[in-house]
């Protein structure tokens, strides 16, 4: 906070916009329909993201009403709160949330709304009789405005604009529930007023606020993307978390699928950073991709957006000048674009790095906030720098200034380094994906191209959301208009992005603050192994959910959005073209299983193996098959089933329809208990469900509860061990009748 | 093939045994709470995979994942210290189990080098067609077993053993409510004076 106030009030970016009225007893106290805030412009029924001091992560809410106070000059705003799921849990039972969902806050109670300070400073609390529905404003340590956040409601009540397909791509989050914070109860209706506000408008507004975003200047997009994107893999190479795939050189080379890659990163959504609290940076970086995104509403054909590799070079030529602005310090900006970014995934991390990389090094050279420099932050910084050379410095400025404004936690220094470069990468990944698309569009910005080149090497993203990233970047970059109009939009572009890269990262959707980029697991790998497929089913599974009916009830219990293979699995499945092949050998491996059916069959095949669990059967392994016709996979099951087809060590090989069972609802895991009246307290104050994790002492109760679960743990493995045992018997005997005859 | 693929298979290997599985799983947990909760060991880890479950059906929710580590002296230091020490992800009291990874547990291994495999299709007039048949309707009932051992015994007493532990909580829990609230009320008091006990040895209040 302390650095908050560092900064004189009066150079805080704020403008009034739009009133509305004026209320109070005395006529006192102004309503605004509108704000200007740090660059980005709120209006009324926004959602926002708001970051508590020492927290990071962002609250979600929506501005219901904004006022000042003319006597005393207090601006506030009321926020009515959406929770995420981690936060119901307790009350969800089980139900199915879809990846980016929220939940509004209904009913009357404490945690349905608060006031809140316009900015930090003003800790003035005071609480307008206007709103019954109070949670104090606290002062001091109030959520701070922190930037914009694309929420569309998919609620299926007639007064709702149903979002199109776009929409939803480039939403952060969506709701369609309403969770009542008195009867701690979630409802699907939506009823007439909430927190004394008419329901319809809460909903989608009519306008596609998204897409109102300025154009970015191209050109210095390209730039700074250019040199954001060389500080960005300097800045993975200072870091060790990082995981940088290759070095600048080998940006170039990259191929559309590392930059799709890296925009899927960078649209991972915001990493959470606990240290970092810099949503204006965030805002900016995030604004310019917005914009980018909004150029172009429509879907961009994924190989559109690969293009222009040959400007990559370009890039990469300007690398050691980007390298020198690396090492400007990272100015908040950056910080503020990674804490903005607020990315879940470690994957969003990365690319938060890179937007912040992207934040014209403007910020950096005010230094002002060279507190938050951090060697990540530095390179993104110097990579904005780079973009703010050729744009005006500004808006840059202004926008970093805000940044610190918004700075909940000063710590986002050191402690952030490595987490903001997380962000910043996938900052900046968003910010590569907008130079591809500009080159694509009229090759105006190489270095984005090198950016998001160089970010997809990184990030070894998963593709899906990269043509989606791209799209959207691709777009922005094509306008060449002021900074200002740049940043601003930047900022709203930022929050599509992220919407964007939510609403694609159906299975990165990790609400737990990211710790490092280590994130980018295997999982990352295997996912870009899929390549297109992937997009093609993530594009697919994204239009799939709005319309389907039962898109509420598509859970993903993984963090991460399907694997592709599970998507083709699916699809094989409903078509009748896959098999569940049983008896296998447990060491085969799923070209094994190929092989095998080329070679018995004759066909080809994709197969993938089971893994096993601590409870399957070490004997025998089992493979999903996907054959490429309904009629083939039965003709092999009849085969399979009439003949026998022998393995090595006498197993036939047993093929049926039947066994796919995917992860359905999340139903209740026996074993995890609340005590019910200490639910009540645990509204708002579990956030840190993560770090519950723990051991237990052994003089309580629970940790005698956690040895009878382990008792039971151990008995039943021991009757699987048993179980296994007999059925080993079994297969003995009968062979042994095979051997005798 | 030949030494590429057996150094693939051995740097497989390799990690397989400094990966360690975990399972008893909250379904709500996410990469993010298990790297949380680990950073509170010793070890550093490299790579979270949660095992896909789709042949389990799906009332059986826990979930498993594969957690690697740098090297395998911290992979087996955490399975020592979890299976001395319960500890719980997300939720209490149900601890998580680990164990050592095995092979079988990853998809994406590569193949073992030198494999060769083997596969004819038996004759139907061959004596052993019976036995086959009977071993493929055989290893059918095995997974019918299994399945059936999971979803009986396992989870159902796994329930039983949380209904019970919830009610144990319960019950434990009102106590000491109603202790509680018979010493801030001061009825508590009011009782030691008319039984002429000395309430100064109750602690805490």
């Amino acid at each position: 906070m302390s650095e908050a106030k560092d900064n004189e009030i009066g150079d805080i970016d704020f403008a009034w916009g739009i009133k509305r009225g004026r209320g109070g007893q005395k006529k006192e106290v102004q309503f605004y329909d509108s704000f200007t805030y740090g660059g980005v412009e709120y209006f009324l029924y926004d959602s926002v993201y708001l970051f508590k001091e020492g927290e990071g992560k962002p609250y979600i809410g929506k501005l219901i009403k904004i006022w000042e106070h003319t006597t005393t000059n207090a601006r506030k705003v009321k926020v009515l709160w959406f929770f995420y799921p981690w936060e119901i849990s307790n009350y969800l039972n089980g139900e199915n949330v879809l990846e980016n969902e929220l939940f509004l806050a209904s009913g009357v109670g404490k945690g349905l709304a608060n006031i809140n300070p316009l900015f930090v400073e003003d800790h003035v609390c005071e609480q307008l009789e206007i709103s019954n529905v109070v949670y104090g404003a606290s002062k001091g340590t109030s959520e701070a405005i922190a930037g914009k956040c694309n929420v569309v409601c998919i609620s299926k009540d007639e007064r709702n604009r149903q979002p199109s397909a776009q929409e939803l791509k480039m939403a952060h989050h969506v709701f369609y529930r309403t969770f009542d914070v008195q009867n701690h109860t979630v409802s699907d209706t939506l009823g007439e007023t909430i927190a004394m506000t008419e329901v319809n408008l809460l909903l989608n507004k009519n306008d596609f606020q998204s897409l109102d975003l300025c154009v970015v200047d191209s050109g210095n997009t390209a730039v700074c993307l250019e040199e954001s994107l060389i500080s960005y893999k300097y800045i993975l190479g200072a870091d060790g978390t990082m995981e940088r795939d290759a070095s600048i050189g080998s940006l170039l080379l990259k191929d559309k699928q590392e930059a799709k890659s890296s925009l899927d990163k960078s649209k991972r959504h915001h990493v959470r950073n606990t240290d970092v609290d810099e949503p204006d940076n965030s805002d900016l970086v995030a604004g310019r991709e917005k914009m980018l995104v909004n150029k172009d509403p429509k879907g961009v054909d994924e190989d559109e957006n690969y293009d222009d590799k040959g400007l990559k070079g370009d890039g990469n030529a300007d690398v050691p000048d980007g390298l020198g602005l690396v090492v400007l310090p990272v100015t908040e900006a950056a910080s503020a674009s990674s804490g903005q970014k607020r990315s879940r995934a470690p994957d969003s991390k990365k690319n938060d790095v890179n937007e912040k990389g992207v934040v014209p090094p403007v910020a950096a050279a005010d230094n002002k906030k060279s507190k938050l420099v951090k060697d990540n932050h530095q390179a993104i910084v110097a990579g904005a720098k780079v973009k703010s050379d050729h744009s005006d410095d500004k808006p840059f400025k202004k926008i970093k200034i805000i940044g610190t404004d918004l700075l909940s936690s000063a710590n986002g220094g050191t402690s952030t380094p490595k987490s903001a470069t997380v962000v910043s990468n996938k900052g900046s990944q968003s910010a590569v994906g907008v130079g591809i698309d500009s080159n694509k569009r009229g090759r105006l910005i190489k270095e984005s191209n090198v950016i998001s080149i160089g970010l997809s090497k990184k990030l070894k993203s998963e593709d899906k959301s990269d043509d989606k990233l791209l799209d959207v970047s691709a777009k922005q970059s094509q306008d060449k208009e002021g900074s200002a109009a740049l940043y601003i939009s930047a900022n709203k572009a930022s929050q599509s992005f992220n919407g964007d890269a939510e609403t694609d990262d159906k299975g990165k959707f990790s609400r737990k603050i990211a710790g490092t980029s280590n994130g980018l697991s295997k999982k990352l790998k295997s996912n870009s192994m899929v390549g297109d497929k992937s997009n093609d089913n993530l594009r697919k599974a994204l239009i799939k959910n709005p319309k389907d009916e039962e898109a509420y009830g598509c859970v993903k219990q993984v963090t991460q959005r399907p694997p592709p293979w599970e998507e083709r699995m699916k699809d094989a499945h409903d078509q009748g073209r896959l098999v569940l092949l049983q008896n296998l050998d447990p060491t085969f491996t799923s070209s094994d299983v190929e092989n095998i059916v080329w070679h018995g069959f004759g066909e080809s095949c994709n197969a993938k193996v089971v893994q096993h669990n601590a409870t399957s059967s070490r004997r025998f392994g089992q493979a999903f098959v996907i054959f490429k016709t309904r009629d083939l996979a039965e003709k092999i099951i009849k085969r399979l089933d009439k003949e026998c087809l022998m393995l090595q060590n006498g197993r036939p090989l047993v093929g049926s329809r039947y066994g796919l069972c995917f992860p359905g609802k999340p139903s209740q895991f026996p074993g995890h208990l609340i005590v019910d009246k200490l639910r009540h307290q645990m509204q708002r104050e579990t956030r840190d469900a993560v770090s519950t994790s723990h051991s237990a002492q052994p003089n309580t109760l629970e940790y005698e509860m956690a040895l009878e679960w382990r008792l039971l743990q151990e008995r039943s493995e021991l009757s699987w061990k048993m179980l296994y045992k007999k059925q080993e018997e079994q297969i003995k005997k009968i062979m042994a009748n095979e051997k005798s005859k | 093939m030949g030494s590429e693929t057996e150094k693939e298979y051995a740097a497989f290997e390799e990690k397989v045994k400094r990966t360690v599985y975990l399972d008893n799983l909250s379904p709500q947990v996410s990469e993010e709470v298990l790297r949380k909760a680990f950073k509170q060991f010793h070890g550093t880890l490299t790579n979270i995979h949660f095992i896909p479950s789709y042949t389990e059906p799906s009332y059986y929710s826990a979930k498993f994942a594969l957690l690697e580590f740098e090297n395998q002296d911290q992979a087996k230091e955490i399975i020592d210290l979890l299976s001395d020490f319960p500890f719980m992800i997300l939720g209490m009291p149900r601890p998580v189990r680990a164990f050592p990874a095995e092979p079988q547990m990853f998809d994406d291994r590569p193949s073992k080098a030198g494999r060769r495999l083997e596969l004819y299709w038996l004759d139907p007039k061959d004596s052993d067609f019976d036995v086959a048949q009977q071993l493929k309707n055989l290893a059918e009932k095995h997974v019918a077993q299994q399945s059936f051992l999971l979803k009986q015994k396992q989870l159902e007493e796994e329930e039983k053993l949380s209904k019970q532990q919830a009610e144990t909580l319960n019950t434990h829990y009102q106590k000491l409510e109603m202790i509680n609230s018979a010493l801030s009320s001061g009825s508590a008091k009011d009782l030691a004076r008319l039984y002429g006990v000395n309430m100064t040895d109750v602690s805490g209040i």
